[in-house]
């Protein structure tokens, strides 16, 4: 696991990354207290002030219905990086368990599940995504389950090559000759050791969970209006910036690539402490 | 091509074959693990009456054994029968057919431009290596791959269509004010051509231009790191060393030894990002007004016309193991020292 000290030293070597995590502090600290902090009620209609450009009584301007837009989009966050947190963290304790499983026990099991896999791997990752919710259902529920579903296979993949790699070490055989269960060499003693890959995927998959989930917003999918989500709000504004009412569109855009940026920022970083060989 | 080669090809054609197995059964339990009755679906008309659904049910062998189902299914898909189309009324195959060209001529102009793009910067950064360019181009390609696509294209709309009236009014494949010739190969472009038209052309193509643009940023990232870090290894083999030692002059050294040997990742990653483009372009299709097939699934998705989407995802998903087998081939054909995967 990473350290204090490990954080401090991604910290001094790669200010990107610093700059990521941090930010990412501030938008988890605005999805936390958003509604709180939000000056105006993120649904409330307003039609005398429909479609203001940014101004001192509304930062981000007003929508078509008069919504205050700065509003949305803080309220927005909490949605987004929950969708995105709850579906990562499903995908990878699940598809590290199947991997690790998968690695340590080998044989005919493991090739079964490595064809699954494959099989999982050759649907595009939103055409999977649409297929999914199709099946499950147009709802918040299925696009956290279907994000889980279709970001399993890079955990499995990445667990499974750890596992196989770490089976025939020198603490594995102590460890089984201690006495311990299949499951406690493989929780206890391989898991921990294989984890630092993961923590660099899972702080990869959030960002492209997040952009995923506004994608399938966008195009009429999981989250409904009127729900203050980044990719509805994109989606509502479309055919105003055809018009020239822009901030509809750019503030929730933003908020959207700068999240997805910072993870990937964060991502790089870690990778770069973990793995020096892989440095970007 | 020697002997053993041909074998090493012909046991990841073999490697394949599960996968596309696997990939029809998905497909298969897709279109009944969905909602609704699939006879309805496969029903010529939203009105059809219970007799004419119950032969239909009979026809598709609903009321036999989930195996006898499976098999019929795979005797449909053979035949290319995925069934109708509830809001068109027409078979989703001649849907498919007629939607298809659209898709595949914005795919095509999408790829060249991130290629066109991100390889020579990709190239340049290897070459000027860790100076403020090569920062650059790394913080550029971050960005990139942080963009949300249909994000970008409304940038893009607001910017060359709103603001600057430079580009073509961003729906549809055709202006609004004329009538779209009849479809020789259904490519706009083609077409145009072929009739000599100039000015049809000229129509055809701004109007794919924004479109295709804002899908390639997705595949710029991915193509400009990997031709960086490529040509890195590259430069930095002992091949080039030794060039280099001989007293090539560096333009030679770059193009003749090293960037050839760079190209085989960057063609893999080209492979895959062509793929995916043909399934990610929904969003695009969606936002253009583009009348392809992605726009077509997604639309047939939320209106719970269920048998276009079955299709889609079939159609996407082999073309996605086709795909990598053939990179894989062409890979192992090209270069000796490319293991494949068996």
């Amino acid at each position: 696991m990473l350290s204090f000290a490990d954080i401090r030293f991604i910290l001094r070597r790669n200010l990107a990354g610093a700059v990521a995590a941090v930010l990412i502090v501030v938008l988890m600290i605005v999805a936390i207290i958003g509604p709180y902090i939000a000056p105006y009620d993120p649904l409330t209609t307003n039609l005398r002030e429909v479609l203001r450009p940014p101004s001192g009584a509304y930062w981000f301007g007003t929508d078509h219905l008069g919504r205050d837009i700065f509003s949305r989009v803080i309220v927005a966050a909490r949605l987004d990086f929950a969708i995105a947190i709850v579906a990562v963290s499903l995908s990878a304790i699940v598809g590290s368990a199947i991997g690790a499983l998968s690695g340590y026990v080998g044989g005919w099991l493991d090739r079964i599940l490595g064809r699954v896999v494959d099989v999982m791997m050759a649907f595009p990752l939103f055409v999977a995504a649409m297929a999914l919710v199709a099946v499950l259902g147009n709802s918040v529920e299925s696009i956290v389950l279907a994000t889980a579903i279709i970001n399993l296979p890079f955990y499995f993949r990445l667990m499974r090559a750890e596992i196989s790699a770490r089976r025939e070490t020198g603490y594995v055989e102590a460890a089984i000759i201690n006495g311990n269960s299949t499951a406690q060499v493989i929780f206890t003693f391989l898991v921990p050791n294989s984890l630092p890959p993961v923590i660099v995927q899972i702080s990869l998959n959030l960002g492209w969970a997040i952009l995923n989930t506004a994608g399938l917003a966008f195009i009429g999918l999981g989250v409904a209006p009127p729900t203050p989500e980044w990719g509805i709000m994109i989606q509502e504004g479309a055919s105003m910036m055809i018009s020239g009412q822009w901030w509809v569109v750019v503030f929730p855009g933003l908020a959207l690539a700068m999240s997805v940026f910072c993870f990937s920022l964060l991502g790089d970083a870690i990778r770069d402490v973990i793995d020096p060989r892989r440095r970007s | 091509m020697n002997g053993s080669l041909a074998k090493a090809i012909l046991a990841r054609i073999w490697t394949a074959l599960p996968v596309l197995f696997g990939v029809l059964i998905v497909t298969f339990v897709l279109i009944r693990a969905l909602p609704g009755d699939p006879a309805i679906q496969y029903a010529t008309s939203p009105n059809a009456g219970p007799a004419e659904i119950e032969a239909i049910r009979r026809e598709m062998g609903l009321d036999r054994s989930v195996f006898e189902q499976f098999l019929i299914y795979l005797r449909e898909i053979a035949t290319g029968n995925f069934g109708n189309s509830m809001q068109t009324g027409r078979s989703v195959m001649s849907d498919f057919a007629t939607r298809l060209p659209a898709t595949l001529e914005l795919a095509a102009l999408a790829f060249f431009i991130s290629i066109v793009v991100s390889l020579p910067l990709g190239i340049a950064a290897a070459l000027w290596r860790n100076t403020w360019f090569d920062q650059l181009c790394r913080v550029m390609s971050s960005f990139a791959a942080a963009m949300p696509v249909f994000f970008f294209g409304l940038l893009l709309i607001y910017f060359f269509y709103f603001r600057w009236g430079i580009a073509a009014e961003p729906i549809g494949r055709w202006p609004s004010m004329i009538i779209p010739p009849d479809p020789i190969t259904g490519f706009a472009t083609i077409d145009a051509l072929l009739m000599g038209d100039w000015e049809l052309f000229r129509m055809a193509f701004g109007k794919l231009l924004m479109p295709a643009a804002s899908m390639a940023i997705f595949a710029v990232a991915p193509l400009l790191r990997m031709m960086r870090g490529s040509m890195i290894d590259s430069l930095e083999s002992d091949y080039v060393l030794a060039a280099k030692a001989f007293g090539i002059s560096r333009t030679r050294v770059v193009l003749q030894y090293a960037l050839p040997n760079a190209m085989l990742p960057v063609f893999a990653t080209a492979g895959m990002v062509l793929s995916t483009m043909l399934g990610a372009n929904v969003m695009i299709e969606k936002l253009f007004a583009w009348p392809g097939i992605g726009a077509y699934a997604v639309n047939s998705l939320i209106a719970l016309d269920y048998a276009p989407v079955q299709a889609f995802v079939l159609i996407v998903a082999a073309l996605f193991v086709v795909m990598t087998l053939v990179i894989d081939i062409v890979s192992a054909i090209v270069d000796p020292r490319y293991k494949l995967r068996g």
